[in-house]
């Protein structure tokens, strides 16, 4: 028996800044919980008339997924980021380079716009709530616009690398997908009443921001958002079909799945944004509730996956080094 | 019209002194020319202008007279000694300079030597050393009464046959000089002398404080070369080179050279290729102001790739000039266009400008002056100059190579980045060993382009075979042609004998540590070359190996079949070893 497989199996150990991130999002997570049960919505947010305890219930269905997904996201950033500091110096490492600045955005941006989501609906927060609701929106635009365009960077690297090159029907997918979420979403937007001023239901509205924002600020982006997840997806497929190593072969299938189920997310999380407050509570508590689990299901799924796939990675990163510690 | 009264000699000598009329340079009102003279020629000087016959000496010299009259209002004589006035006129005529409102006044005063002679020797006897000195005193007297400040003899050749001693000879200019000399006047004689000489009588020259010798040799394809030498000019500075001119319509065209210094700063910013893997392979780019040399066959992509780099740069906002010496400006259009490049809106917008000319439509430097011309007008950031070996078929190599360098030195100073394309043999060679040939020794920066046969495909590749102050990739990378321009893609690794002569790349025969080396890298990506280098360092334990991808497999990071394959690859590498 050779000594190498004698050894104990390796374990992926964690630096002091892994550490930290994961107690940051944890800390993170509980400063949320805080600001969820100190909300107290009046009769007019509250049409459903829940009781504290009822209310505090519900959002712990979804605040208790919510650490798992964090969790989740912020891991998948980090074990890519550490497979890259493996690798020597080079378009292949740079292309992995910026998957991991991409994951980041994303995971970054999950923490960021619950957070300020939950301020605004503070009691607290008043006057405040209009540009409260406007900055909300744009952060929900944004982080996945700059973390998708990363991914999508990183993965034209290593699909150049291996002399792969975008087709028009790759171009006619990411154009035929910008135009209905596009096309969707606008409407959505534009059938709204209450996009701009509050509506009776809710005493709020949904955008705040001139038509024309509408579209430069919110439909725009969100379209870019989604041809650049479409490009990642097609870029790691086709690296993982044309020159990628055995090792990628278990890992990269999952990271592409859990990206395109990120990309569903934000898809389904603009269309909800879109859909405004009055006609959102208008459909039922039932209905309601089934969409919010399902996006979260969708989400978690995604970001579990990405971090099934990062984590294979880490772990062949780990196991090497160990095995050239343990090289006598 | 001015007198013609013979006055008596002072004996005396001159009370102004002659040397202190020299500090000052009369501009002889021919810009090229006056630069090659460095300002002008010294006052009070007496210039022989010698050449044979068809070089032009008399063009320059009426050049010279009338450019003085309508720049500066210098009075002028021409003392014509060769032919009859009429003569004289009648050329001078169909110059665009003559200008009929000033000729034959006291402004331009056109005389033949017959007349004066005549009435120095009343046409009775042979001239005679008083003879000579009256004849001298007959023109410095016409200078005097007129003011003059330029008077042309053409020729004093014919003078000194018509006074038939050399000694009469050199007591006729030592005098002429002597008087004209106290009142400022410059003088130019024309010597009809076929080279190297410069005088008949080989007094001329010793006499004259500044000679100027043109000549004319035949031209392959274009037409005689002329050229101007200012041999000797007392008392001022010069331009030693022989000038290259030409005759026109509107007098004498010079084309000067001045060779530029080596101060020149350098710059540490770059500019894009245009094509972004030859970016990464050049770190980032060509250095601004730098010189690269786009070396490759017919059919390389050299155009190409240097019409890309030049599109690059002005989509984003700098300047390009693009020099022809093989393709229309249509056919380069059409070719950008072909390519998606709308090289006509940039054209409009003035910042892109193509200049197209066979190369034996002029030489070498007519095309520089051409080029720096251009250059100054338009003021670009990038010049392609396409290309050397079109100008190399018709230019010697020491005539391209002096343009090519004084074309370089004058970018350098102007921080003008030049794209030079050239074919891979000859005087342009970059041969296979790298050795700089030629040319290639003051590029910069050397991209190498070839046509490659693999397996019976024709491939295209490309190299950075050098690039000064800058890392760069030492990979020969394959390129492919889209409808986009030139893309880089793969290299060849895993191939020799690419940059051969012959064209025909092969198959690395591979050892058995490559062969275990791909198989890492083929299993376990970038990290295989690091883990085998590891292996190899230690004493390569395929059990070890094989353990660590159990353990891979163990933790789903590899499949069971692909361990299993690793395995049995590995071990028919060994064994076959």
């Amino acid at each position: 028996m050779p000594q190498a497989a004698q050894a104990s199996r390796p374990r992926i150990r964690l630096s002091s800044k892994q550490l930290a991130v994961y107690a940051a999002v944890i800390a993170a997570w509980i400063g949320y919980l805080v600001l969820t049960f100190l909300q107290r919505p009046n009769a007019s947010a509250n049409p459903y008339h829940f009781t504290d305890a009822q209310r505090i219930a519900i959002q712990l269905t979804i605040a208790v997924p919510y650490l798992f997904i964090w969790l989740a996201a912020f891991h998948g950033a980090l074990q890519i980021k550490s497979y890259q500091t493996s690798l020597a110096e080079g378009t292949h490492r740079a292309a992995f380079r910026k998957l991991a600045a991409g994951l980041a955005w994303l995971a970054v941006g999950l923490l960021v716009t619950t957070f300020v989501s939950s301020i605004r609906n503070l009691p607290t927060a008043g006057s405040a709530y209009p540009a409260l609701t406007v900055l909300l929106n744009h952060l929900y635009v944004l982080f996945p616009l700059v973390g998708f365009f990363c991914l999508a960077m990183g993965a034209r690297g290593l699909a150049r690398e291996s002399g792969l090159r975008l087709t028009v029907g790759v171009f006619a997918t990411a154009a035929l997908t910008c135009l209905i979420v596009g096309g969707v979403q606008a409407y959505l937007i534009f059938s709204d009443a209450g996009r701009r001023t509050p509506s009776p239901l809710t005493g709020h509205a949904t955008f705040y921001v001139p038509d024309v924002m509408l579209v430069t600020d919110y439909v725009i982006p969100t379209a870019i958002s989604v041809a650049m997840a479409v490009f990642a997806a097609y870029g790691l497929q086709g690296f993982l079909r044309k020159s990628a190593a055995v090792i990628y072969e278990k890992s990269l299938p999952p990271l592409i799945g859990g990206l395109l189920m990120i990309m569903a997310s934000t898809v389904i999380l603009q269309l909800l944004l879109s859909l405004g407050q009055g006609r959102l509570l208008g459909l039922g508590l039932g209905a309601i509730l089934a969409i919010v689990y399902a996006f979260l299901l969708i989400q978690g799924v995604g970001y579990v996956l990405v971090a099934r796939g990062s984590g294979r990675l880490a772990r062949l990163q780990a196991t090497i080094a160990k095995y050239q510690a343990d090289t006598p | 019209m001015p007198t013609t009264r013979k006055r008596e000699l002072k004996p005396t000598v001159p009370t102004i002194n002659p040397y202190g009329a020299k500090s000052d340079v009369q501009p002889t009102g021919i810009e090229t020319f006056d630069r090659i003279l460095r300002g002008g020629i010294p006052q009070g000087s007496t210039v022989l202008l010698a050449g044979a016959a068809g070089t032009g000496k008399t063009i320059l010299a009426l050049q010279w007279l009338f450019a003085g009259q309508k720049q500066y209002g210098d009075v002028g004589i021409y003392i014509s000694a060769t032919e009859y006035l009429t003569g004289s006129i009648r050329r001078a005529q169909k110059m665009s300079f003559y200008d009929p409102d000033v000729v034959g006044t006291t402004k331009l005063f056109f005389t033949d030597l017959n007349e004066l002679l005549r009435l120095v020797t009343k046409g009775q006897r042979a001239p005679t050393r008083q003879d000579v000195f009256d004849l001298a005193d007959q023109i410095f007297e016409l200078a005097l009464d007129m003011g003059a400040k330029r008077i042309v003899i053409d020729s004093i050749t014919s003078i000194g046959h018509r006074l038939g001693d050399p000694q009469l000879v050199r007591e006729f200019i030592f005098q002429l000089i002597a008087k004209l000399m106290t009142i400022g006047t410059n003088v130019v004689m024309t010597s009809e002398v076929n080279a190297p000489r410069f005088s008949m009588f080989d007094v001329e020259e010793f006499i004259a404080d500044g000679i100027i010798s043109v000549t004319h040799e035949p031209g392959r394809l274009y037409e005689p070369v002329r050229r101007l030498r200012i041999v000797k000019m007392r008392g001022t500075s010069y331009n030693a080179n022989a000038v290259l001119f030409r005759i026109t319509r509107d007098g004498l065209r010079f084309f000067p050279r001045e060779k530029g210094k080596l101060t020149y700063q350098v710059s540490d910013e770059r500019i894009t290729t245009g094509i972004e893997g030859l970016d990464r392979m050049t770190s980032g780019g060509y250095f601004r102001g730098s010189s690269i040399l786009l070396s490759g066959a017919s059919g390389a992509g050299k155009t190409l790739f240097a019409l890309q780099c030049l599109h690059g740069a002005l989509t984003q906002g700098e300047k390009a000039l693009f020099l022809s010496f093989e393709e229309s400006r249509a056919h380069l259009m059409k070719e950008g266009a072909a390519f998606g490049w709308n090289l006509e809106k940039f054209e409009r917008s003035g910042s892109f400008r193509i200049m197209s000319a066979y190369p034996e439509e002029f030489h070498t430097d007519e095309h520089l002056d051409a080029i720096i011309s251009h250059i100054e007008e338009v003021k670009p950031s990038i010049v392609v100059f396409d290309s050397a070996t079109a100008l190399h078929s018709v230019f010697s190599e020491e005539e391209l190579h002096d343009m090519l360098s004084n074309l370089l030195a004058f970018a350098k100073e102007r921080k003008v980045t030049m794209l030079i394309t050239g074919a891979t043999t000859g005087f342009l060679a970059v041969n296979d060993r790298g050795t700089d040939v030629h040319l290639s020794t003051v590029a910069d920066t050397i991209v190498l382009l070839r046509q490659i046969e693999i397996q019976s495909e024709l491939k295209h590749a490309v190299t950075v075979m050098k690039m000064r102050g800058s890392d760069h990739e030492r990979l020969l990378r394959e390129f492919v042609f889209t409808p986009q321009g030139i893309r880089i893609i793969t290299d060849f690794r895993g191939y020799e004998n690419v940059l051969s002569s012959s064209g025909g790349a092969r198959k690395v025969s591979q050892s058995t540590e490559d062969r275990l080396r791909a198989l890492f890298v083929e299993v376990l990506g970038p990290l295989g070359a690091q883990i085998f280098e590891h292996e190899k360092a230690v004493g390569l334990d395929l059990a070890r190996v094989k353990a660590m991808l159990t353990d891979l497999g163990d933790q789903g990071v590899i499949s069971q079949r692909r361990k299993e394959e690793f395995t049995k690859k590995s071990e028919i590498i060994i064994k076959g070893a």
